[in-house]
């Protein structure tokens, strides 16, 4: 048995890690949200009210198997989004079975040892996936526009959207625990996602949502943990994030096959329900605003209807509901697809560029520590990559990138079209322009002994004119015009 | 395979067959008497030296046998001429033998169809004295020792309530050795006791020659490297287990007792915890958290970050950190597993050495060898800092036994995050929270009162002991309340 608490976590946690994900992508202000909420908050409802007299367990073969397709097309979704994730955030490089693999391995792990393990793991998961992000959002919650948050009218289409975000809301009918206690988690991922929202929309408004997949996750870019011991908070935050989304995950595929019995059957239907989601993950090559796309479609026109209906048609077949996992041997073949591991002296650490264009080619200066400076060119940012690669013996590392310059001939709306896909910076990178050459900027660590990037932050910081690159996606202030005087950039 | 035999009236009957028993074993004494006033009556002792006392079985024994007249044989050596009052008649063969072995003294009489047995044990034992692995600021300084009833004893002392009983069997097959079960009758789950029980007289192994023996045979889960059973040599500790609704196993010969249930959460109590005022103990328990994670994670950490995401540290910090490791002719993952089996194997040479060498191979191996490793350019100066730190952090951890699971924990999270860098980092912590929440002792899930909920005032903090009125979930339900 469960206790109530664990109830309560547990479908905190399973229920707000999706909606939390999308919702602040498909609305933009207030309006489009609160009725696409109100549609879920009645949705909620009709779960709560059947919820202790219908059991899954209990239906007939038909209704499982339509169970087990529906969560089975849901995990496949989950696991290829956290692959979309890391891959893009965390292991660039990785191919997709290879970051999937450890989590598709812990699900079963987690899952062999039933509901009540399950409800321990994520009662203690609570914690690490809330504290964080109640951190984030305070610290970020200082930035926030009010004003952003009621633009723009009422669009149905949006609050469907926000309506779908809500689809695992039904998986409460597999809690029989008090309804009270269960009222209380959905007020809780109510608000949460409310506070969630009104944070990330608040602080750079609509534009945020259009110029990204995911406005949540370069939110939590935006944000800088204060002492500056941790340059890029947004990484942990994001590994928190994949740990709740691992738990809705593991969730489904835990529903999935948990109401099929015991016995050879179920255990082959078992190996055939993870076998088909390793298979089907590892192998889709899908894009992550595609997934969504066909997602939200499938869920709106078939999923949903479905997850209605089927409770309504109710039988009283009783079987037990035991989980049968096991898929263990693909360990063995780790080796060799991983990402790219480079070591931390063979980086090439880039604190400031300098762009410049020339006849539709864009001339990239990349100043380093000590002195060094690299010059490429290219018609892309794709190419004049692959360019520093062959003029440099390390690794082009963007991490720590401080500021970036645009020279003569650039457009801000090329540079921003040429990086909005690029993720291994920090949105929090100041944007300049100059009139002056580039080439000029190298006389920099002569002048003040500091590297190009640190001067700049430190006089944009004295003369308040800070204007990152989110800023600037966001559709936000002005960017800074440097000029050079005496050797030294002013603004 | 022993038969059955009951002692014979016929003494000579007795003596042929114990000799043939005690046949080639030079450590049992065996000795027969004439005694009575026409030293008409014989009797025969046994006993196994050095593991007796000498002098009381001369005192008390033998010198009234030969002393006394006897005139109302065998009455008077059943009731009155033996000057010893843990006495009692043994009518089973195989009884009297296990107890001659045990250290008590058995006489065989005359005519009589039973022995009489007589308490003279007295073990070679190196007394009471600090514990060495549970030292403690404040508090009391004794620990056990190898002999069950010093440790019964100490515990004893502690707790003077006739609720606390001790329950005696034998363990081993052919070791017989004596096991002791202590618990506070009106607190202990009475399920839990009797599961332990049955656990231990259904062992059937050739001996039990240490606690540690004896808990893996019993540990209900042996893939994995977490402690099922705690571990102490503290009677202090004992005692407040055992007030807390515990049940403690003593070993005759081990000189630690084991503790049950546990949770995660006792292995980071020490004892003077509960000896200082609550703000100190509650702040070096969150240290000790705090290091137990920087035990298992720190090397994992720096290789990550290393290796896959700089980004995360400053860009003064990174920068130093690569300065560092140039010229260093391995890579990052290969110079922290070098490093940490470098240390894992001082460890091991420090703790094999005797007493001041241990200390001296500490020193040249992390000193000397650490800053010549530096010098010639085989590790970073900051490899040497994060070994260090790990190894400081694991030693703040009060249990040695859960000391042994960070070992290798380390070494897993140190390869997780080489192949998948910070998302293997955390990944690997969320294996080791599922596995542990798979883990239960005696029905308490490991986690408790994380996940399982229950009294938290003697938990990451140690409220006072003012707050502390109800026991944890290791009593049974209804005797939780410890104040009023």
């Amino acid at each position: 048995m469960i206790s109530n608490r664990q109830m309560k976590r547990t479908l905190m946690i399973e229920l707000f890690s999706t909606t939390g994900l999308f919702l602040s992508a498909m609305a933009q202000n207030l309006k489009q949200l609160s009725l696409g909420m109100l549609a879920a908050a009645l949705y909620a409802v009709y779960f709560l009210c059947i919820g202790n007299h219908y059991q899954i367990s209990q239906v007939g073969r038909i209704r499982k198997t339509v169970y087990t397709v529906r969560f089975f097309l849901y995990a496949c979704f989950l696991g290829t989004l956290m692959k979309l994730l890391v891959s893009k955030m965390l292991l660039g490089g990785g191919s997709g079975w290879f970051i999937f693999l450890p989590v598709f391995l812990l699900s079963i792990y987690a899952n062999r040892g039933g509901r009540e393990e399950r409800a321990r793991l994520l009662e203690l998961l609570f914690w690490f996936v809330f504290l964080p992000l109640f951190v984030v959002l305070i610290l970020a919650a200082k930035d926030v526009h009010l004003e952003y948050l009621i633009q723009g009218g009422f669009h149905a289409e949006k609050s469907i959207q926000v309506f779908v975000c809500f689809s695992s809301l039904e998986i409460l009918l597999f809690f029989t625990g008090e309804r009270r206690e269960k009222v209380k988690a959905l007020f809780f991922v109510f608000g949460l996602n409310l506070l969630i929202f009104i944070v990330t929309i608040g602080m750079y408004g609509a534009k945020m949502a259009e110029a990204s997949d995911l406005p949540v996750v370069t939110m939590i870019q935006m944000v800088r943990f204060p002492g500056g011991f941790v340059e890029r908070l947004d990484i942990f935050m994001l590994a928190f994030w994949i740990l709740s989304l691992f738990a809705i995950f593991s969730a489904y595929c835990f529903y999935g096959t948990f109401f099929w019995g015991k016995g050879k059957g179920s255990f082959w239907l078992s190996c055939l329900f993870y076998g088909g989601v390793l298979a089907i993950v590892s192998w889709n090559q899908l894009d992550l605003q595609t997934l969504i796309d066909f997602f939200q479609t499938y869920v709106l026109w078939l999923d949903l209807p479905l997850a209605v209906i089927l409770p309504l048609l109710n039988t009283k077949r009783r079987k037990r509901a035991v989980v049968v996992t096991m898929l263990s041997t693909l360990l063995f073949i780790v080796t060799g697809c991983g990402p790219k591991r480079v070591n931390i002296e063979e980086r090439a650490y880039v604190l400031a560029i300098g762009v410049e264009a020339k006849e539709e080619r864009w001339k990239v200066s990349f100043f380093l520590p000590e002195n060094e400076r690299i010059e490429t060119e290219g018609k892309s940012w794709e190419e004049i990559k692959k360019e520093f690669q062959r003029s440099s013996d390390k690794e082009l590392e963007l991490g720590h990138l401080k500021a970036v310059i645009l020279g003569k001939g650039v457009e801000a709306e090329d540079f921003k079209e040429q990086w909005k896909n690029e993720q291994d910076y920090a949105k929090t990178v100041l944007l300049f322009t100059t009139q002056e050459p580039i080439k000029e900027f190298e006389k920099i660590d002569e002048n003040t002994r500091d590297s190009l990037g640190s001067f700049l932050v430190e006089l944009a910081e004295r003369n308040k004119k800070e204007i990152t690159i989110g800023d600037y996606f966001a559709g936000r202030g002005k960017i800074p015009d440097l000029s050079i005087r005496k050797g030294i950039p002013t603004l | 395979m022993q038969i059955k035999k009951e002692i014979s009236d016929e003494l000579q009957q007795n003596i042929d067959y114990l000799e043939q028993r005690f046949a080639k074993c030079a450590d049992i004494i065996k000795k027969q008497f004439s005694i009575g006033k026409y030293r008409g009556y014989h009797v025969y002792l046994m006993y196994t030296d050095g593991l007796v006392d000498a002098v009381m079985i001369q005192d008390s024994i033998i010198r009234p046998l030969l002393n006394e007249t006897l005139e109302d044989y065998p009455k008077s050596v059943e009731e009155w001429v033996i000057e010893s009052a843990d006495r009692k008649q043994v009518f089973d063969m195989e009884e009297a033998i296990i107890n001659i072995l045990a250290g008590n003294t058995l006489l065989f009489f005359d005519g009589c169809d039973f022995a009489i047995q007589v308490s003279s044990k007295k073990f070679p034992n190196r007394g009471i004295q600090s514990p060495e692995q549970e030292v403690s600021i404040r508090g009391p300084k004794d620990s056990f020792n190898e002999s069950l009833r010093f440790s019964t004893a100490l515990i004893r002392r502690r707790i003077r309530d006739t609720r606390l009983k001790v329950e005696q069997m034998q363990v081993g097959v052919r070791s017989k050795t004596d096991i002791a079960i202590l618990y506070m009758e009106d607190l202990v789950h009475e399920e839990m006791l009797a599961d332990i029980k049955e656990d231990i007289e259904q062992l059937c192994v050739d001996g039990i020659l240490d606690g540690g023996v004896l808990e893996q045979f019993l540990e209900k889960r042996t893939n994995t490297p977490f402690p099922q059973y705690q571990h102490t040599e503290r009677p202090d500790k004992v005692a407040s287990g055992l007030m807390e609704g515990r049940i403690a196993i003593v070993v005759d010969n081990s000189p630690g007792v084991l503790l049950l249930p546990v949770t995660l959460n006792v292995f980071f109590q020490a004892a003077d915890d509960y000896y200082n005022r609550w703000e100190t103990a509650s702040f070096a328990r969150v240290l000790r958290y705090i290091s137990a994670m920087i035990a298992i994670g720190l090397p994992g950490l720096y290789i990550a970050i290393a290796n896959f995401h700089t980004e995360v540290l400053p860009t003064d910090l990174i920068l130093s950190f690569a300065k560092a490791r140039q010229g260093v002719p391995f890579p990052v993952v290969v110079e922290v597993l070098m490093m940490e089996l470098a240390f894992e194997l001082l460890r091991e040479a420090g703790i094999r050495l005797p007493g001041q060498l241990g200390g001296t191979i500490g020193i040249v191996g992390g000193l000397i060898v650490g800053q010549a490793a530096v010098d010639a350019g085989l590790v970073s100066t900051i490899v040497v800092i994060v070994v260090s730190l790990t190894a400081i952090a694991s030693f703040s951890v009060p249990s040695e036994s859960f000391r042994g699971a960070f070992r290798l924990l380390k070494f897993f999270m140190m390869i997780v995050c080489a192949i998948w860098g910070l998302y293997g980092y955390f990944l690997g912590w969320l294996a080791i929270a599922i596995h542990l929440c798979s883990i239960e002792s005696y029905g308490i899930p490991y986690l408790a009162p994380t996940v399982h909920g229950g009294e938290e005032k003697d938990y990451v903090l140690r409220m006072s002991w003012k707050k502390m009125k109800i026991r944890p979930s290791f009593t049974k339900e209804g005797a939780r309340r410890r104040q009023k």
